[in-house]
């Protein structure tokens, strides 16, 4: 084997195995389990009989293997980019509706104190009037 | 202290999306306090002295503790506008003093007619003029305008105009997303898919320095139209 396959394959084991570590639900961890086997597989396929790559982009109408490796690349990247920016928007509308549910429930606290505040208030004042001004005591 | 005119506009909210304003919004606040019993200010996330200068005025503060834009403010502003029952009216009104408050009254003046759902301050109508915007911005709001006109089919001759009025029911339909100022457009998108009644009517808008400085630079309009496409 040569060396630059055994480093293909290396980082790959080794991403595989940081990818799957973080298990999330069943689902979609078994969801991933089989990508990143047959991703894997196709890697490795890849890597030890070059040739074929070159044949099948012979096939489909490119002269390189590698070149046919990069345009494969250039989409899945772009898949990704894609991805990840609706997953961002996603956080960040769920950051601005928490945002504001927090600023609506604090104002909401905030009136209902000043309601309460101004009731007791109120009720001081009533229960005073009678004798607002007590007679100075004796001394 | 309530004021005759304020009974008049018992059934108004008034909302004010404020970010870092602390120089003319004590103006602003008394201005518009005087004439409307109840302004919501949504400050958002500022960073100067705003939050308190609300707080002392006699709005209604809503604070967000991150800055999320001005379309996010107004949005909070709407829903605690529609919390109260007797809201029958809710004007939206920029902070920057750019916007009259006898225009703010005209406009709800005009929407209880009844006879549409919302009423927008246009910059470009009547004698108004554009109220000295600069050529670049003239320009700038034209581009928009044309755009609008053309995904909405609205008939408007202003859509960035900060200061709008709408019934309740119209208020209720607003679920403004784009957190920056493409909010405008997607207001009017929302009119236009609730097939709303609308009415513009000339406002004046004062460009000081101060709001001139404030507000966005034309090249925003690129990305103005970019969120729009991209949604």
């Amino acid at each position: 084997m040569l060396l630059v396959q055994v480093l293909l394959i290396g980082s790959f084991v080794f991403v595989a195995f940081i990818s799957l570590r973080h298990r999330t639900d069943d689902r979609s961890q078994a969801l991933r389990v089989g990508v990143v086997v047959s991703v894997g597989a196709l890697i490795a396929t890849a890597v030890l009989f070059p040739g074929l790559v070159t044949s099948v982009a012979n096939w489909v109408g490119v002269g390189r293997g590698a070149d046919l490796v990069l345009y494969i690349v250039a989409v899945v990247v772009m898949y990704l980019v894609v991805n990840t920016h609706l997953r961002m928007r996603d956080i960040e509308r769920s950051i601005t509706e928490l945002v504001r549910q927090q600023a609506i429930d604090a104002a909401e606290r905030e009136n209902t104190m000043v309601e309460r505040r101004s009731r007791e208030i109120k009720l001081d004042i009533t229960e005073k009037e009678p004798g607002v001004n007590p007679a100075p005591r004796a001394g | 202290m309530p004021t005759s005119q304020h009974q008049q506009m018992q059934d108004v909210a008034v909302v004010i999306p404020v970010f870092n304003e602390a120089e003319v919004l004590r103006a602003v606040l008394d201005d518009v306090c005087a004439t409307f019993p109840l302004v919501i200010v949504v400050d958002d996330g500022s960073s100067d002295s705003s939050k308190d200068i609300a707080r002392a005025s006699e709005a209604v503060v809503l604070s967000h503790v991150l800055n999320r834009g001005q379309g996010a403010a107004i949005q909070t502003g709407l829903e605690w506008a529609l919390r109260r029952s007797e809201t029958s009216v809710v004007v939206t009104m920029d902070s920057d003093g750019q916007h009259a408050c006898h225009d703010a009254v005209r406009l709800v003046d005009r929407i209880r007619l009844g006879d549409v759902d919302c009423v927008l301050g246009s910059r470009m109508l009547g004698s108004s003029g554009d109220g000295g915007a600069t050529g670049m911005r003239r320009a700038m709001l034209r581009l928009a305008v044309r755009y609008t006109r053309f995904s909405t089919g609205l008939p408007v001759t202003d859509t960035h105009n900060g200061l709008r009025a709408f019934t309740r029911e119209t208020a209720s339909h607003m679920r403004l997303r784009h957190a920056e100022m493409a909010h405008a457009s997607e207001i009017l998108e929302t009119l236009a898919v609730n097939r709303a009644r609308i009415a513009e009517i000339p406002v004046s808008v004062s460009y000081s320095d101060y709001s001139r400085s404030k507000g966005q630079s034309s090249v925003n309009s690129v990305n103005i139209v970019v969120d729009l496409l991209m949604r």
